[in-house]
């Protein structure tokens, strides 16, 4: 029984990942489980939760737009307004080449102008005003064959022959030329006393010879 | 009755725990003799075990007590074998669960006569050859 509820307890920590093993599944779950009164009363939800009638008199009060400005404005960092102030005066002035400080306009260039070489020591900024060059160059990787005719056009490399074919090559070269010596020499051993008489010597051929 | 009884500690939610264990028909998945398990009432089940020399033992069990996440017990009806099994589920404090597994079994008094008579036919096998 022990090794059947050994295989039991695989089972289950194979089923389900162990509940003090993995924290972030654990903070997961946490979350599932809490109450959305909860969520909604420390704002932890996307919806808002409707607000009474002393907290709508409160929030129109405050809906100044000084109020908003300064909320926006705290939010920042100088980083941020700088960064922002940079994108609104490309918005304004550039004509797309990013050429923003070369604007002729005092009133846009002297704040930025004054604080070129900080926005251009940013990675940010120059990312955005200084176009990164692209190499639009084909790539050759140097692995690569540098061949460019087709594989079609490509011929094979000549193979040296084998003993075997080179072998049967011989045998073939031996049967057609031992039918052809024989047919010769059969023709001039027939015809031999013709050729003779016919021949500029046949005054010399004894009698009986010479009536072929 | 021939009663055993076994602890285990679990490294996962007693939840799951339960769930896992007290879905009886998940149990060939991890008793090694039992072959299968089908539901066939509310609280019924009906169980085929496999013995180790090749035969198949039946039975069918009832839940007398469920009470989740806590305890599952159950005891058979009928069939080849009495069981009574129970498994109560506790929680530590490192969030993992303890399994407490009670056992019984007997086997019925009409399965020695079975047995005497598959031995007197393995007898005669033998023999003959």
């Amino acid at each position: 029984m022990s090794t059947d509820l050994e295989k039991f307890k695989r089972l289950v920590e194979q089923e389900a990942p162990p509940a003090n093993a993995l924290p972030s599944l654990a903070m997961n779950r946490v979350t599932e489980e809490l109450d959305p009164e909860f969520l909604k009363q420390n704002s932890l939800l996307s919806t808002p939760a409707p607000l009474t009638q002393e907290e709508e008199e409160e929030k129109a009060d405050n809906t100044e737009p000084e109020n908003v400005t300064l909320e926006k404005s705290s939010l920042r960092t100088e980083h941020d307004s700088d960064f922002g102030r940079a994108l609104e005066a490309i918005g304004q002035h550039s004509d797309g080449t990013g050429t923003l400080f070369h604007t002729e306009d005092p009133e846009v260039a002297s704040p930025i102008v004054g604080k070129k070489e900080e926005l251009l020591s940013r990675p940010v900024v120059t990312s955005i005003i200084a176009p990164v060059a692209i190499n639009t160059a084909p790539r050759v990787l140097p692995s690569l064959p540098q061949d460019r005719t087709p594989l079609e056009s490509r011929k094979p490399a000549r193979r040296k022959p084998s003993r075997r074919r080179l072998q049967s090559h011989k045998r073939q070269a031996k049967s057609t030329s031992g039918p052809r010596v024989t047919l010769y020499s059969s023709i001039w051993f027939l015809a031999w006393p013709r050729f003779l008489a016919l021949s500029p010597v046949s005054g010399w051929l004894p009698p009986g010879l010479q009536q072929y | 009755m021939l009663r055993t009884e076994r602890q285990i500690e679990i490294n996962a939610p007693i939840k799951r725990v339960f769930d896992l264990f007290s879905d009886l028909e998940r149990c060939p998945q991890w008793m090694g003799n039992i072959r299968s398990v089908f539901r066939v009432g509310d609280n019924l089940t009906q169980w085929i075990a496999t013995t180790q020399g090749g035969g198949s033992l039946n039975w069918v069990a009832e839940i007398v007590d469920y009470n989740p996440h806590q305890v599952i017990a159950w005891r058979s009806v009928g069939g080849d074998v009495d069981v009574e099994a129970q498994a109560k589920f506790t929680e530590s404090s490192q969030q993992t669960t303890l399994l407490h597994v009670l056992v019984g079994y007997d086997l019925r008094s009409d399965l020695p006569r079975k047995r005497g008579s598959l031995r007197r036919r393995l007898g005669k096998i033998r023999s003959v050859s």
